[in-house]
């Protein structure tokens, strides 16, 4: 297997990656891949296909490389349907990831937003850190990583929108109800859950969300990913945030 | 003693030479405030078109390692939104507007715009490579371009003119300093190519794309020191400025105050703060009271 260093990919040299495996759950896919990558997990690579687009992913694992990718436009759409075999161009990685605390840590993610979660529930993991992964989904059948927080040693919790598995309702539910329990928390999930969890934690508790933001150049210039008022690029300053700096700077969530 | 960075560019006073380059985080009123606040002397906005465009998809840049390439495509908000864009900078703030677009009445439209608002100089980006009637095809037609000039000097304010890298330059420089513009910026990208070995694509999804960064600065620096010992007048010095030894040659070259682009390629804004001190300390080092002193001083050599 190819192993990259962090940062070895730096210069847009692509790193060609052919995926070894995927696991389809409805509109999302985790797509392993042939090579390596030490990131910081947060961190997002930039994937392109040639012909279509180039799109940030944050990895959900590093060794192999795993991204896991939901169907919106056309060229993640592409990627769900990849077949073992198939070949994308990575860069990165690039931007600010997690920073990693001991305690007793709170992971909750959303959507395909619970990807960069189980990545840093692992590396909390070989920590010796214990916690507790919270995942929110529209349905049962999109449940992506419960089963690898569990075989971590963690206790991992599922909320679906539809009720059809786990608890029924939002994953931010289990953070109001528990937030006294823990000594940090992580987040990650769609812009409504994060303004959730910014609201819950406020300068409580120390808190890191991960925003997600039109991604184009991914190097910080051309200010696509702005978070709107606050004057932070999620691909330079972010995409990892921490609480107070995001609520310091008028984002709306406190 | 901490020298003094204020300096003068024609008609306007910079608490220091150096200006944000169009293009880079100036289509949010949040990112320009933040290169305010990150101690420009000058911003300039992202070049603003009669109607707001998408641009093209990702990807829009490629790092070379020795300089970038890129394609956005002129991705901007319009001009309709420059009272917002302008709505968080302090009123001391000193703004430069770029307008870009493929007819005079385009470029007098957007003006117009700017001088309502107030804006202390309008940039004529004349010279996108990238995109096609908008931009290097107008900075090559050198009758063409004086038409654009003369609409938008009509309204009084003082014009910069940004040039690229044509065979016609010095004769655009001399035939828009009769029409009345106040100077250059001197210089847009220059289109180039780049190619993924590993798939065979070309890496910009627009194909061709503009080069800037360390690559391009011995050029940056040719065209402001023939455009100043020919002539004498205010030059934005822009091109591969990654760090203070760049800038104070562009100041020697003969720029009155020094454009900063691809050094915020993967850098905070705030990081400017070290090119500023290199300036200063260069300044003591080398006994220069003010900028004024070091600007076209390599033409006193
Ligand atoms: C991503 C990017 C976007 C740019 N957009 C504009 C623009 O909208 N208008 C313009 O006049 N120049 C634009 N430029 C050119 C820069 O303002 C500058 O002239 C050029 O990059 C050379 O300076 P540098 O080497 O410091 O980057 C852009 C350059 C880059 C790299
Ligand atoms: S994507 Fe261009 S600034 Fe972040």
């Amino acid at each position: 297997m190819e192993r990259m260093s962090g940062g070895c990919c730096k210069g847009s040299h692509y790193h060609e990656a052919v995926v070894t495996r995927v696991d389809r759950r409805g509109d999302v896919a985790n797509l392993y891949l042939d090579i390596s990558l030490e990131t910081v997990p947060g961190q997002f690579v930039m994937v392109w296909l040639p012909g279509l687009e180039e799109v940030p992913m944050a990895p959900s694992d590093d060794d192999p490389l795993r991204i896991t990718v939901k169907a919106v436009g056309k060229t993640t759409r592409r990627l769900v349907g990849m077949e073992p075999g198939d070949r994308l161009y990575i860069r990165g990685p690039y931007g600010r990831g997690f920073t990693r605390r001991s305690g007793r840590p709170l992971l909750v993610g959303g959507g395909v937003g619970a990807a960069p979660l189980i990545l840093l529930a692992k590396k909390l993991a070989e920590m010796g850190v214990e916690g507790v992964y919270v995942e929110g989904q529209p349905s049962g059948d999109v449940e992506l990583f419960i089963r690898e927080a569990l075989d971590l040693g963690w206790e991992a919790i599922l909320y679906t929108e539809d009720g059809s598995r786990g608890y029924k309702g939002l994953p931010t539910q289990y953070l109001e109800e528990n937030l006294g329990g823990f000594t940090s928390i992580y987040a990650c999930g769609p812009e409504p859950m994060n303004r959730a969890v910014l609201r819950l934690c406020g300068d409580r508790i120390p808190c890191e969300v991960s925003m997600e933001r039109i991604v184009k150049c991914g190097v910080g210039v051309c200010g696509s990913c702005v978070v709107e008022g606050t004057g932070l690029l999620v691909c330079l300053d972010g995409p990892v945030f921490r609480a107070d700096e995001l609520l310091e700077r008028g984002y709306p969530g406190g | 003693m901490a020298r003094d960075l204020s300096t003068r560019l024609g008609s306007l006073s910079l608490r220091n030479p150096l200006v944000l380059a169009s293009g880079f985080i100036g289509s949010d009123e949040s990112l320009l405030r933040r290169a305010w606040e990150a101690g420009f002397g000058a911003v300039t906005t992202k070049s603003l078109t009669p109607k707001p465009r998408k641009g093209y998809d990702p990807p829009i840049v490629v790092d070379l390692g020795y300089g970038y390439l890129n394609a956005v495509g002129l991705a901007n908000p319009g001009i309709e939104y420059l009272p917002r864009l302008l709505s968080l900078l302090p009123q001391e703030a000193v703004v430069i507007l770029s307008i870009a677009g493929a007819t005079p009445q385009d470029f007098r439209h957007c003006a117009e715009v700017g001088v309502e608002n107030n804006v202390d100089a309008i940039e004529l980006n004349l010279s996108c490579p990238h995109v096609k009637g908008l931009g290097m095809d107008i900075v090559e037609d050198v009758g063409y371009s004086l038409d654009i000039i003369e609409e938008v000097v009509s309204l009084g304010r003082p014009v910069y003119v940004k040039l690229g890298l044509t065979d016609t330059y010095m004769e655009l420089v001399a035939r828009s300093l009769d029409r009345g513009v106040e100077g250059f910026t001197v210089m847009n990208t220059v289109k180039g190519l780049a190619i993924d070995i590993e798939s065979g694509w070309p890496i910009l999804t627009n194909v061709y794309g503009g080069l800037s960064g360390p690559a391009i600065h011995p050029i940056a620096l040719r065209m402001v020191h023939e455009i100043y010992g020919e002539y004498r007048v205010p030059i934005i010095g822009t091109g591969g400025v990654t760090g203070w030894r760049e800038a104070v040659a562009m100041l020697y070259a003969g720029a009155s105050a020094v454009g900063i682009g691809s050094y915020l390629f993967n850098r905070r804004v705030e990081s400017i703060g070290d090119i500023l001190k290199g300036i200063q300390q260069h300044m003591e080092r080398k006994g220069f009271k003010d900028i004024a002193s070091m600007v076209g001083y390599s033409h006193h050599r």
